[in-house]
This record gives C-alpha cells, structure tokens and sequence, in this order.
C-alpha cells in the first residue's frame, strides 16, 4: 500500500536556499569555464573545442590519463583485496590496527602524501638511506620518484583503503545463509565461493573500483609533483598548465569539458553499480553473519606480514615528515643532526627568505578559510539532506544529484571557473572566492556525512514530536537536529580538515597574496626547501590527527535511534 | 447534542480506497481488528493528520478538526516503535509535550512524577531511554502521551514488539489506566484476543472498510457479515443446502454459519438426543484426523464433500460419526449478510 503522505512544508521549505546558493557558487564558475570554451571575441564557435578534440596531442593526454588511472586502480586492488580476504574469513588480532591505518589516507592532503613521498622514497630519502647503510652502497638503489612509478604507487598509497574498507564491509555484511544452503545443496568451499560469494561480491569491488578509477582520473597535484615533468600529463595537470602557464584560457576550458564528460561516464556507471550493491542484499532482511575462523598458522603469518606491510606503507611517508622537519645539515654532504630551525623560520623567530617567509600567514589564512568554510558548509549540508529524507522524491534526487556533481567536476576545474572569475572581476575578492571554491568542493562530503544519518531517523519521532503539539519546524530543532549532533560535528570536522588541505583548486586560483598552507608547501617542494616544507607538513599532520582522532571517537559514541 | 466523536474518513491510495463512517462513545477504549493492510495505521494517520482526510469529518467535542494542523489536534498517539527520544532522559520525554505547552518547570516534574506512578515505573525519571527494557519504553511512551492531556489518545499495535506474557500484562494496565483517567483510547490491533480482552468497543475493519461495530460479545456471538464471523474465533461457514437437505425455504446460495465448539460430536449410548431440542443431526461424518490442543481436540470430518470441524473434549477414535448442532446456534447468510 502506498502511503501518500501529507507533504510537510517545513522539509520542503528548509533545503530551499541551500540549494538556490549551491547552484550559485557551482553552476557559475561551471558555466564561465564553459563560455570560455565556446565564446571566443563574444562569438559562439566549437571550433576550438573541435580542434582539440581532432589534435593527436589531446589523444595522447587522454589515453595516459586513464592508462594510470586503470593500472593505480589495479595496484589498489591487489594490495586491498587480500586484506579484506583476510579481514573477512579470520579473526585477525592486527583488525582494528588495519581498520584505523587505513582511514588515515582518508583525511590525509595530496600534499602529505607528495611531501611524504619525496621524504620517504626520495633519492636521499629514508628508504634509500635505510637501503644504502644496509648494503653498503654509494649510490641511491631505488629511482622511484618523479617517475610513472612514483604515480602508481602515491595513487595506490591513497586509494587502495578505499576498496579494503568498502569491499570488507560489505562482505562481512552478506547474508551467509546462502553459502550455508549451498553446502547443503553439496558444494564445494570452492564452488560455493565462485558460484555463490563472488557473484555478488564482484559488484562492490566494481563499484569500490570505479570510484578508485575516478579519482585518479581526477588527480592532479600527485600526478603534477611525482610525476615530474610533460612526459606525464594528465587531463588535470593540462588544464593547470594552459590555464596559468601558457595562459590559454579557451583550451584549458575545452579540456574541463572533456574531462568532466569523461567523469559523467564513469559516475554513471559507478551508480548503476552501486545501486546493484544495495539490491543485491535487501531482499535478505534476517542477516545471518559468517563466523569467523580462529586463524591458522598460515592465516596468522599471512596476517601479521599484511598488517605490517600496510602500517609501514601507509605510516612511513608521514612519519618521515615529521622526522625530516627537525633534521638539518651544516654542510651540503654532512650528517643531518636534531634542529628546530624549521619550525622557528615558519613562526617567524628567525630570519626567513624566499617561499619560508609566507609561511606564518599561510598558516593564519588556512586556519580562516577552513573554519569559514566548515562553518558555512554544515547548515547547509543540514539543510540539503533534509531533502533527501523523501525517498525517490524529485528534491532528494535533486539533492543526491547536486552532491554527486562536484565529483564529475574536479576542484582543478572548480578552480579554474573561479579563476576566470577573478579574471573577469579584476582579481578582487581573493580570498572570498577561495572560500567559495572550497565550500563547493567540500560540501559533498559534508553532504555524505549528514545523510545517512538522517535517513537512519525514524519518522515517527518526529510525527510523535507533532502529535504532542510540536510544530513541524520545533520538531526538527528539538528533536531530530539533537539526533544528528554527532553527524553535524564529524562533518563540519571533515569540512574543515579538507579546506586546510586542499591544493588543487586553491593553486590554480591563488595569486601571490593569497597562500595556504598547502599552497606554501608546494612552492617550497618546488624550491627543494623540504626542511621548510616538512616543518608546514607537520602541523597540517597535527590539524589531520586532531580531525582523525575525533571521528573516531564520535563514531564510539553512536547511540541507536531506536 | 451528543458528545460523541464522529468520524467520516476517505483517502484514496494507487489501488486501495479506505472510506469510513463511524460514530463513537467519549471515555470509552475503542479496538479497530483486523487483518494487516486493511486501513487500521491509516487510519489513525488520518484521524491525527499526518495523512490528510480527502473528505468528510472528525468530530470531537463538537469540532471538527480535519482542517487542522496535526499540532492543533490535541490527539496522541502511542507509535508502534514507541518512538521516544534517545537524546533525552525519562523525565525529558514525557515533559516534552508539557514543555511544548509552555507548563514551568517545577509544575513539569510534579506531572511527570505522577504519570511515572500512574504507569508503575516511579524513580525512573533520570533513566536513559536505551537502558530501559521494551516494556518500560512501551509504558513511557504512554506517559509522554497523557502528559499531553489528548482529547483522543490513540495507540497503534503499541504491545506488538513485546513477548507474549509481557503483552498480556501490559494489556491489562492499558485497560486499567484507561478506566482510571476515563480516557478515550482508539487502539489498533490485529490480535483478536486482545481486542476481545480489553475493548469496550470493536470496529472490525478489511479492506478499507468497516465491517462490524459492536461490543466484543455482540461481535463474537452475532457477527453480521461472513468476514467478522470468520475472522473472529473458529467457525465453519458452508452450503446451507448441505446441513438442511430437504428444507427448499434456502436457496441455492444460501451460506450458514457455527462455531467449532458447537458442533455436538454423538456418542450414542451416551445422551438422550431429545433434550436438546431442536436440533439438526448429520449422520455418516468421516474422521479425518484429530489433532491435539491441549483443552480440547480438533476434529475435522467430512460430509458429503463438505469439511466441517468441531471441539471435543475427549479423543476421537471412530472412523464415521454423527453430529449434532443445535438451531439456535446456526446463522443464516444470504449473499454474505445475515439472513
């Protein structure tokens, strides 16, 4: 039977303005890149956009852009799947360690993992020194860096938790009693794994993949730093470079067009996949979970040397930062000894030149823009999910679609439709527009935070609220907002660890007087001042630890909404 | 002018039409039986507003409050899932609507202090909601709408998340509670012993329709139409034709009606079948089986291609049998209604 519900004006009303000014600040840099593109001498033509399309140089840039977006998702796969194997079958004692090493990609800047890279696989980095002092060498054994290599692996080292985490939690979330019936029916182990498991696996390590391929398709400062020069282009990075290099601002929009057509491809597959995930299973309402094993001798080699392998994959390159910023050497060959140079140039305690000397106000305009942003981002990520409480409604779809749209369009395009902006506006409004930008490339996350949370809620606190006299506005505030306190925070908490971190968008859009931390960290890496960058490094480390330490606890502390 | 609630309900859904006219006693608990999916939760959407009426009226104390707002209606409801709130205390809860009323605070926790005794959970005021155990969430959740002081308090399936025996009991302190605070109560159920149980009132509804309004004995000794004589107790419904064979007053379609525990199984030696007078006998009934029930056993027989079961105290061991129902306990129906 279906229920026509009677529609609660309030719900409707409340998403309205956030939806009104997220259109705003997305649609509009969105459309004057794609002006750019078509109107040249405020004349429409796609005869730019046609030539490039035909030019054998673009060909070239798309087929590495998605050659190292295929071959990082695969890496990803092969370092996640046997652990989520491994997570799902045994009780592994190394389980929570995994868990939490592997959430930290999630909230770590592209400019860590860079800066970490360069410490960690560095010619004069850690593992080379560690490798050189090992076997008495005189020369750097591993040339990982600023290589096709280095790409794979960073985009690897960022997304291969993605898939572990996805995939293992939907595994142990399938109901079991159909490989039981199937040993019933006398199958094999091997059978009913092929026959009965993997078929409905595959769909959520599709759809984990997707995601995985998308982002790489999107990466940009990796691919920029680590890949170290023209022979490595991608989409993104070609977009950066006629945007603010060769200050070819049509082409650099014809190739936003292309790629944001190229990520339309890819989300639409991701959703039909992930719309399959969530068929698949809830036609099973009683979940019958698997037991897992005792680990054997072999389970337990198997995962002590995984849970190790991954901790030092994931930690070294941070730790490594933090290292190398209270390390300096006097001299061009000396031995590096303990110092706190780095930190008293960045606080301006001593004498600084060049790139160092912005590095207090990047931290200060960091620190403003994120809690700005994060401040902003929240009610309207409230607001916009309040939408998608209406299953199948057109606003929830609205809502869903409006949160997806910032994944088809990367920040280094959302950056560039603000930088045009600036352009057009004669490079007012700096530091607004930054924060313009970041709220649009935040709000998604926001968005994935509150969501399901609030669908979690069910109607009939808030019918009972009314029934008891509360109108249907008192109702959201007394009893339903409560209800998402912790969802509220670990969002805006989010929201403000990506805006300290974001590079993309911001280096595309910053002029000399705008810097953040991320941004400083990128000139410096550049001016090979990596004590400097480090020092910079550590503190975003610190802001991200805070961030990562505190949505674990709140996911402690959830309550059942009954 | 009497004081009675009205209630003239029409919604129609994709493919169901609920369309109800009923009128009902103030103080009084009143059960709406019947199957899932026969209009019962709609109902009660209807009558607090959170599904709009399409048209007609509700009626209370001489208002009619379809064109209300569901805050302006001054009728709780008792949700199945209880839905009270995980981020407020005992205390918090049930002075919620006082709160709404703007009541002070010190005049809140006397209220709250006597709804808690009222419902048996005294000293539960600082208690969170997710330590306490089904029963006690069920009887906050009736506190909080008491609080409220409705005109109307309706409770939908409110004991069917708990197990038997606590149903049971909290079945009979709803009633008491009820005859205490001479409340009217609208209470959904789909479980006829507990509408039997408690109800002063029965509104048999299927398929978006009323069937049969009437106390829990005029229901069950006299139901009017075939679905309330089937849905409530054991009953066999057959052919008139196949009970009186040669009585031509019944037309072809003619159905009557007996409850299992009147269907008389004749052990010949044992009674004098001119006592109990008049009668009907069926000779020649084939056993096919007799099931154990713990009081009583089940019998199912067959006549002349027609099942008929019947109560019995002791075991059946015969293969054919004679049975026996007195007239006075057989309904006649003509096209589904009473004759």
């Amino acid at each position: 039977m279906k229920k026509n519900k009677k529609i609660d004006l309030v719900e409707r009303i409340i998403p309205i303005p956030s939806i009104i000014l997220l259109t705003i600040i997305f649609l509009l840099p969105l459309l004057s890149t794609l002006s750019k593109a078509f109107i040249v001498e405020n004349k429409f033509t796609i005869e730019p956009f046609y030539n490039l399309l035909k030019d054998s140089y673009t060909h070239r840039i798309l087929l590495f852009t998605i050659n190292q977006a295929l071959v990082s998702t695969l890496l990803s796969l092969i370092i996640a799947i046997p652990g989520a194997y491994l997570l799902v079958n045994y009780q592994i004692k190394g389980r929570k360690l995994i868990l939490a090493v592997c959430t930290i990609p999630f909230v770590l800047p592209a400019i860590l993992v860079i800066l970490g890279f360069v410490t960690f696989y560095g010619n004069n980095g850690f593992l080379n020194l560690v490798l050189m002092k090992i076997f008495n060498l005189e020369n750097p054994p591993l040339k990982i860096l600023y290589s096709y290599k280095a790409i794979i692996i960073a985009h690897a080292f960022y997304n291969f938790p993605i898939i572990l985490v996805l995939v293992t939690t939907y595994w142990e979330n399938l109901d079991y009693k159909l490989e039981l019936s199937s040993y019933v029916f006398g199958a094999s182990k091997l059978q009913t794994f092929i026959h009965i498991t993997l078929p409905r696996l595959i769909v959520s390590i599709i759809s984990s993949s997707l995601l995985v391929f998308l982002f790489c398709f999107t990466s940009f400062s990796i691919i920029l730093v680590l890949g170290g020069g023209p022979k490595y282009t991608t989409m993104e990075v070609e977009i950066y470079r006629r945007a603010r290099i060769s200050m070819d601002l049509t082409s650099a929009s014809s190739y936003a067009l292309i790629s944001i057509l190229f990520c339309i491809i890819i989300l639409i597959l991701y959703n039909i996949f992930q719309r399959k995930t969530t068929t698949i299973e809830s036609t099973n309402k009683s979940l019958y979970k698997k037991e897992k094993k005792p680990v054997s001798k072999l389970g337990l080699i198997l995962s002590i040397l995984y849970t190790i392998i991954v901790v030092i994959f994931v930690l070294s390159p941070i730790v490594s930062i933090i290292i190398k910023s209270f390390l300096a050497s006097n001299t061009r060959s000396g031995d590096s000894l303990f110092t706190l140079k780095w930190y008293k140039q960045l606080f301006g305690l001593s004498m600084t030149t060049g790139v160092m000397k912005s590095s207090l106000d990047s931290i200060i305009n960091s620190l403003k823009i994120a809690l700005i942003v994060a401040l902003f981002s929240t009610p309207m990520a409230l607001s916009l999910a309040v939408a998608s409480k209406r299953d199948k409604s057109t606003s929830s779809i609205l809502v869903e679609l409006l949160a997806m749209l910032p994944l088809a369009v990367s920040s280094v395009i959302i950056g560039l439709g603000y930088y045009l902006i600036s352009a057009k506006i004669q490079n007012k409004g700096g530091l607004i527009l930054v924060i313009l930008a970041h709220l649009v490339i935040v709000l998604p996350f926001n968005i994935r935070a509150i969501t399901p949370e609030i669908r979690k809620l069910s109607p009939s606190l808030k019918n009972s609220a009314m029934t008891l006299g509360a109108s249907s506005f008192r109702a959201f505030i007394d009893i339903e907002v409560p209800l998402l306190k912790n969802a509220l925070i670990s969002g805006a908490i989010f929201a403000f660890a990506i805006s300290m971190g974001e590079v993309n968008a911001t280096l595309i859009l910053s002029s000399s007087s705008i810097v953040t931390i991320p941004v400083t960290m990128y000139r410096l890496i550049g001016s090979y001042n990596f004590g400097g960058a480090c020092a910079l490094g550590t503190i975003l480390i610190i802001v991200c630890s805070i961030v990562f330490i505190s949505s674990e606890y709140l996911k402690r502390d959830k309550r059942d909404y009954i | 002018m009497s004081n009675n609630i009205k209630l003239n309900l029409n919604k129609q859904f994709d493919e169901f039409l609920l369309d109800i006219d009923i009128e009902l006693e103030q103080g009084k608990l009143i059960s709406l039986l019947g199957p899932s999916g026969c209009g019962k939760s709609t109902t009660l959407q209807l009558i607090t507003g959170l599904i709009e009426n399409d048209k007609g009226h509700i009626i209370v104390d001489g208002k009619d409050l379809s064109k209300m707002k569901v805050n302006e209606r001054e009728i709780a409801m008792v949700f199945q899932d209880y839905a009270l709130y995980p981020h407020l205390n005992v205390e918090k809860n049930i002075a919620y609507p006082l709160k709404i009323k703007k009541v002070k605070k010190i005049e809140r926790k006397k209220r709250v202090k006597e709804l808690l005794e009222i419902v048996g959970l005294s000293n539960f005021e600082n208690r969170k909601i997710e330590s306490l155990s089904g029963g006690e969430r069920q009887r906050i959740a009736l506190a909080r709408a008491l609080a409220y002081e409705p005109k109307l308090l309706l409770l939908d399936e409110p004991l069917s998340a708990l197990d038997a025996k606590m149903r049971n009991h909290l079945r009979d302190e709803i009633r008491r509670i009820q005859q205490q605070l001479k409340i009217t109560m609208i209470y959904v159920t789909h479980d006829q012993s507990e509408a039997l149980a408690i109800s002063d009132t029965i509104v048999l509804m299927n398929n978006g329709k009323v069937e049969m309004c009437a106390t829990p004995e005029e229901l069950y000794h006299n139901p009017k139409t075939k679905f309330a004589s089937t849905f409530i107790g054991e009953g066999n419904f057959i052919k008139a034709s196949t009970v009186f064979e040669n009585d031509l007053s019944f037309s072809t379609d003619s159905m009557v009606f007996f409850r299992y525990e009147n269907v008389k199984i004749i052990e010949k030696s044992k009674f004098n079948l001119d006592e109990i007078l008049p009668h009907v006998i069926l000779k020649n009934a084939s056993v096919l089986s007799c099931e154990f029930r713990g009081v009583f056993y089940i019998i199912k027989l067959l006549y002349k291609d027609t099942n008929i079961s019947a109560f019995s105290k002791v075991k059946i061991e015969d293969s054919k049998v004679d049975i026996c129902i007195r007239k006075k306990d057989i309904k006649y129906f003509d096209n589904n209604l009473l004759k």
